[in-house]
């Protein structure tokens, strides 16, 4: 399978008699994703979508042989959501909610350490394995399956770089919406090491944004691992108005990064493309797939 | 989320850690009062704003008489007040706190912040401290000790011993500090704090340890269950925040002449790069949340038709997700009623609902170009902005 997930993931919606995770989860089943259960404590041995619904994330795994699981409960439960999974030791996790305050994050960065699961997420649009398995809110018509990698942090970026390659008919292998939160469970580096270790992704393509250092981390591992195929980019705010901002802490832990020319500047050192133009994003990957040897 | 000097340190003392006496007041005979009441023979008067450098812009200053504070107040209350982080607007002064005077004698930087890189809860510590600690923590990078602290309550011995013997503390000087440490540290964790920086921590002339000023500021993600916290905002310090939470977006004004009304940040980001990259000037950056409705749009809409500098609107909008085109449509047509549309208006939509959006707007009468994608949006917008040609429907 591509990256994480392919025909054969078995997912539960925890949340799934909630307005958004009923919606989602339909979509996904007429998408092709094998949606196995939903997990909502108290509504254990009811069905909704003609699908079981369990009381924990662990009796679901036991029942179903679930492998990966979508979290659309509301932002106050989401943490404790996200934890039951990462005890049950289920293999992925991706959360959907937006709105978890940023010390959880760190508390559950601490146990995702120790833990074998991996977090998408929160407050992102998801995964997708094109033509074979959808955990997430992405719309499903603008992917083609094929063989470049992506993953973003924005949103509607992520759908406008996606639908300029399948414009191209250039397909994806396994395209990732990492979410822009400041303590995300999968960074840039976590996706790119995943897909570089991808035998169906012959190229990656990653969009960024002003702000946090993942860029700049990014970059770094980059150079390091020194990939066997293309790596192409394009990061927005070049032009960002000014934030206004208080305290001097925030500017020295991030030691001058965040800049947008910064960012760039690391990645084209590292040997990745970066489109200028987010209009020219589907251009360069054709560019550098053509171009390889 | 962020708090006042004065607001910040009533938290800490709540946490055992002592500050200077001192009182926030809104007029200078109270300033005169306060200054009576603290005793001494100086006095620090502060103007309250949520921004940094403050010292070098005339909103520190420091008063030998009780004449003195009432005038330094009368000059401060009222006053917009620019620093290197208030932006060219400034912050206008509604309220100063006076202060007990200390004659300093080392000016050291303590911090509590989240690393985003490691993920880790961090300290920061540098006996250089005050005004220049940012340029010092670039030219002289070993000045600045960072160490990782636990998520729960409770200093481990070596990372406080560390911390102290950075910044130089004698044994008693280190007791006072380790009781700074753990307060701020309980605060941090238990308020949901994003940021809490003493700069300058200072050394008197008399040896002890003083907490000359504080910032603190908190994650809005955190905010539905720190009650007595959010009690704290100050909306005239966020007037952005309050037009986003009135009408569900984030609008920032520009000095341009298009208008834009985007789908998410990242997107809305992106398309003020690429008019900038076809030679535009953007009037705003509009960041539609996902989840916003017809009315938010329309809403949206009508603020950018209010900038008199705007000669077109640029519509950017990529379903996906809780964002559909057909909603974007509907709050244009929306606004299109009550509010008169002048100038060119340029939709690009792709992505879910768009063609059921392209028929709404076919069937309202209202006039549009039809963008088919980024290059074409621009340029189009571009063109409008220029007047440069024709622009019948």
């Amino acid at each position: 399978m591509a990256t994480l997930i392919g025909s054969d993931t078995k997912v539960i919606c925890q949340g799934i008699t909630g307005y958004r995770g009923g919606f989602f989860s339909h979509q996904a089943i007429e998408y092709g994703t094998k949606v196995v259960g939903g997990v909502v404590p108290g509504k254990g041995g009811t069905t909704h979508l003609q699908l079981p619904v369990f009381d924990s994330v662990a009796q679901a795994m036991e029942a179903t042989g679930a492998d990966a699981s979508v979290v659309f409960v509301p932002s106050a439960a989401a943490v404790a959501a996200m934890i039951e999974a990462i005890e049950a030791a289920i293999p992925l996790v991706v959360c959907i909610t937006e709105g978890v305050p940023v010390l959880d994050m760190v508390r559950i960065k601490e146990r995702l350490a120790d833990s074998t699961t991996r977090l998408i997420g929160p407050n992102c649009p998801g995964i997708i394995t094109p033509g074979e398995c959808k955990i997430g809110i992405m719309p499903g018509s603008i992917y083609t399956p094929g063989s470049v990698g992506v993953v973003s942090r924005s949103g509607t970026l992520f759908y406008e770089a996606v639908t300029q390659l399948s414009e191209r008919d250039i397909g994806q292998s396994t395209c990732i919406g990492i979410g822009a939160d400041p303590v995300p469970g999968m960074s840039f580096v976590d996706a790119l090491s995943l897909m570089l270790d991808d035998a169906d992704t012959d190229a990656i393509l990653l969009i960024g944004e002003i702000g946090g250092d993942a860029e700049e981390e990014a970059a770094r591992f980059i150079a390091e691992r020194q990939p066997d195929r293309p790596i192409i980019a394009y990061i927005a705010g070049r032009h960002a108005p000014p934030d206004r901002r208080m305290g001097h802490a925030g500017a020295i832990i991030a030691g001058g990064l965040g800049a947008s020319e910064r960012k760039i500047e690391a990645l084209r050192e590292a040997g990745v493309q970066v489109a200028e133009s987010p209009a020219r994003i589907g251009a360069t990957v054709a560019a550098a797939l053509s171009s390889r040897p | 989320m962020n708090i006042h000097e004065y607001q910040a340190k009533e938290i800490l003392k709540r946490y055992g850690i002592s500050v200077p006496d001192g009182a926030a007041v809104t007029e200078p005979g109270a300033a005169r009062a306060a200054a009576q009441r603290i005793g001494g023979d100086f006095w620090a008067v502060k103007a309250q704003v949520h921004a940094g450098a403050r010292g070098k812009s005339g909103g520190v200053k420091l008063a030998r008489s009780l004449d003195e504070v009432a005038n330094l107040a009368k000059s401060m209350l009222g006053s917009r007040l620019v620093t290197e982080q208030t932006g060219a607007a400034g912050i206008q002064v509604e309220r100063v706190y006076v202060e007990a005077g200390y004659p300093v004698d080392r000016e050291l930087f303590f911090s509590i912040v989240i690393d985003r890189s490691t993920a880790q809860l961090t300290a920061l510590a540098s006996p250089r401290g005050g005004a220049e600690v940012e340029h010092l923590a670039v030219a002289l990078p070993e000045s600045m000790l960072s160490q990782v602290l636990p998520l729960t309550a409770g200093i481990p011995t070596a990372a406080s011993n560390a911390l102290a013997t950075h910044l130089e503390l004698t044994s008693a000087q280190a007791e006072t500090f380790n009781k700074v440490l753990d307060g701020a540290h309980r605060a941090f964790l238990d308020l949901d704090a994003s940021l809490l920086e003493i700069n300058p921590l200072a050394v008197t002339a008399d040896g002890a340890l003083q907490c000359l000023d504080i910032k603190m500021g908190f994650d809005d993600n955190g905010l539905y269950r720190q009650p007595d916290i959010s009690e704290l905002r100050d909306p005239n310090e966020e007037p952005d925040r309050l037009e986003r939470e009135a009408h569900g977006f984030n609008f920032t004004q520009l000095n341009g002449d298009i208008g834009c009304l985007v789908t998410g940040a990242g997107l809305a980001l992106a398309t003020i790069d690429l008019l900038k990259l076809h030679g535009g000037e953007p009037a705003n950056f509009l960041d539609l949340p996902p989840v916003a409705t017809r009315p938010h749009v329309a809403a949206a809409f009508r603020q950018i038709l209010g900038n008199p500098a705007v000669r077109t609107v640029a519509v950017n909008a990529v379903g996906g997700g809780f964002c559909h085109c057909d909603t974007i449509a509907e709050g244009l047509i929306t606004a299109s009623r009550d509010t008169a549309i002048t100038v060119p208006l340029i939709i690009r939509f792709t992505g879910t609902s768009k063609n059921h959006a392209i028929v709404l707007l076919n069937n309202s009468g209202l006039a549009f170009h039809e963008a088919h994608d980024l290059d074409e949006l621009a340029s189009l917008a571009v063109a409008a902005a220029r007047g440069g040609r024709q622009w019948q429907r």
